[in-house]
């Protein structure tokens, strides 16, 4: 936590360094929460690259004391595209609404080949909750072992494993889980 | 944890170890830093490694190396790009990303062409015109129906009924330029080092791959309405008005105003001709309603008028304020309610 804060001031000051560091540390886990709230590819990275260009842009007026850096970028990329969603079913005359997809269903959106589509969902079928849970837990909000042990009150050593064996079963499944 | 030394990693234990998970993520500094040298000193293990971070991505539903190193790139580009002096300052556009950075060059020579101006004669400015118009030999008319066909470069175009499209048989030069009367759709195939553009009226859409309309709203004015990609709106001859180009974000619309010959972005409210004679406050109120969207509210306590006028390109906000300044009331506005009161 304290290193980000480092890299925060620095970027103030105007530090590219710290900039890309920031970008790079956080990049991947706002893109898969602008993924969850939207479902678009392509509208989240341009989402994104707004973002971070304001960020860049308006650096020296920004807030010094951000605790969290993650979770402030999340806000801020929240309200973008929340914005942006209500401008579109405005223009389109419908109410807006955030529909919340399933882990599950974020996972086959995200598949862009139809037969992957059908493999995965397949594949899904044949994992338990639990397991789910907790893949999502480690791979889609990124946690630790000790934060999905607080969280489950499972040991870290039964995640590690209901991930090996989870993966494994999914693998056995589909040949392999890759994304176009 | 409790793993076996790194070397005899399978791909479970690649994926499952927290370290290698925050590498593929790029999620800590420190965890990439260890795992790119390791896989250097280690490169039998690299394909291994590269399939567990295929399967990492898929949960994570993170981008593909490929496609992050792209959006990388962009942004260590664009910032270390940033140092030059902008002549844009002064038009206080922030948005510096790459692609706007294609169009600046169209709008460079709007801008130049304004500065010049002031010293030369619009010579200049149409001379630049009438360099970049190409040979149009392919003409298509839509006549009484809606006709969909595509160019020569996968670019998708939908002619709605009485318009024309004018297009070189081949695109040469700088730009993919045809020539609008009437109103489309299109949907542009995208090539950021070929810009689509549409010159239709006074006006000149530049595009990358993208989907937007070009409509005409009544005799008054167009609209270019925007639903994926970007585009860039100018004013073609800006030697009758100063004119900022607009740029369009999905969902957004520019709406070029004949009369005015002004170029407003995101209108909300249109325009219309509406000729009122004698009507009552419940008549006009219900009129404006139809039209407008807008709610009148009286709240004065003047009551019996009545209220004769024409309109040419109006807003429900003018029809108002002509009212009041005919009656000597007040209004104000809330959201999509007018109030009038004394």
């Amino acid at each position: 936590m304290l290193a980000m804060d480092r890299n925060w001031k620095s970027m103030k000051e105007g530090n590219k360094n710290a900039f890309l560091i920031i970008y790079k540390e956080n990049y991947n886990i706002l893109f898969s929460y602008g993924f969850s709230l939207t479902c678009d590819k392509e509208l989240t990275k341009d989402c994104l690259q707004e973002m971070f260009l304001e960020l860049w842009n308006t650096r020296t007026s920004l807030n010094a004391d951000v605790q969290n850096v993650n979770s402030y970028l999340r806000t801020w990329l929240r309200r973008k595209i929340s914005r942006l969603q209500s401008a579109i079913s405005k223009e389109r005359s419908e109410p807006s609404q955030i529909v919340e997809l399933s882990y599950e269903d974020l996972l086959i959106a995200f598949q862009e080949n139809e037969e992957k589509k059908k493999k995965l969902s397949r594949a899904l079928n044949n994992l338990t909750q639990k397991q789910l849970e907790i893949i999502r837990l480690k791979f889609f909000e990124n946690l630790s072992y000790a934060e999905i042990s607080d969280r489950t009150s499972l040991t870290t050593r039964t995640i590690y494993n209901t991930i090996c064996i989870a993966i494994c079963q999914l693998r056995k499944s589909i040949v392999s889980v890759e994304h176009v | 944890m409790f793993k076996r030394p790194f070397e005899d990693y399978s791909l479970d234990d690649f994926v499952a170890d927290e370290s290698f998970v925050n590498y593929q993520l790029h999620s800590n500094e420190k965890d990439r830093i260890f795992w790119e040298q390791w896989l250097e000193t280690n490169p039998s293990k690299k394909a291994l490694a590269a399939e567990a971070g295929e399967i990492i991505n898929s949960f994570s539903l993170a981008l593909n190396d490929k496609e992050y190193n792209e959006e990388f790139e962009k942004i260590r580009n664009t910032i270390n790009k940033n140092d030059s002096p902008s002549l844009f300052g002064f038009l206080n556009w922030n948005k510096n990303s790459q692609t706007i950075r294609r169009k600046r060059i169209s709008v460079q020579y709007l801008i130049f062409g304004i500065l010049l101006l002031a010293i030369s004669t619009a010579y200049l400015f149409k001379h630049q015109s009438v360099k970049s118009k190409p040979q149009l030999s392919q003409i298509v008319k839509s006549g009484n129906k809606t006709i969909t066909f595509t160019m020569s470069d996968n670019t998708v175009i939908t002619l709605f009924p009485n318009s024309t499209l004018l297009y070189p048989s081949a695109f040469q030069g700088k730009a993919r330029q045809v020539y609008l009367d009437g109103q489309a759709s299109f949907n542009v195939k995208r090539n950021e080092h070929f810009p689509f553009k549409v010159h239709t009226k006074n006006i000149v859409a530049t595009v990358l791959g993208t989907i937007f309309n070009i409509k005409r709203q009544g005799d008054s004015a167009i609209v270019v309405e925007l639903l994926k990609g970007r585009v860039n709106v100018e004013i073609e001859d800006s030697s009758t008005a100063s004119s900022q180009p607009v740029l369009l974000y999905p969902s957004e619309k520019a709406t070029y105003v004949f009369h005015d010959m002004h170029l407003y972005k995101n209108l909300y409210h249109d325009f219309y001709d509406i000729t009122f004679h004698q009507n009552s406050f419940e008549e006009i109120a219900e009129n404006v309603k139809n039209i407008f969207g807008k709610t009148l509210i009286n709240q004065s306590s003047k009551r019996n008028w009545r209220f004769t006028g024409d309109f040419k390109n109006t807003t429900a906000k003018e029809i108002v304020e002509n009212i009041c300044l005919v009656k000597n009331l007040n209004s104000h506005a809330a959201e999509d309610t007018i109030f009038i009161t004394n």
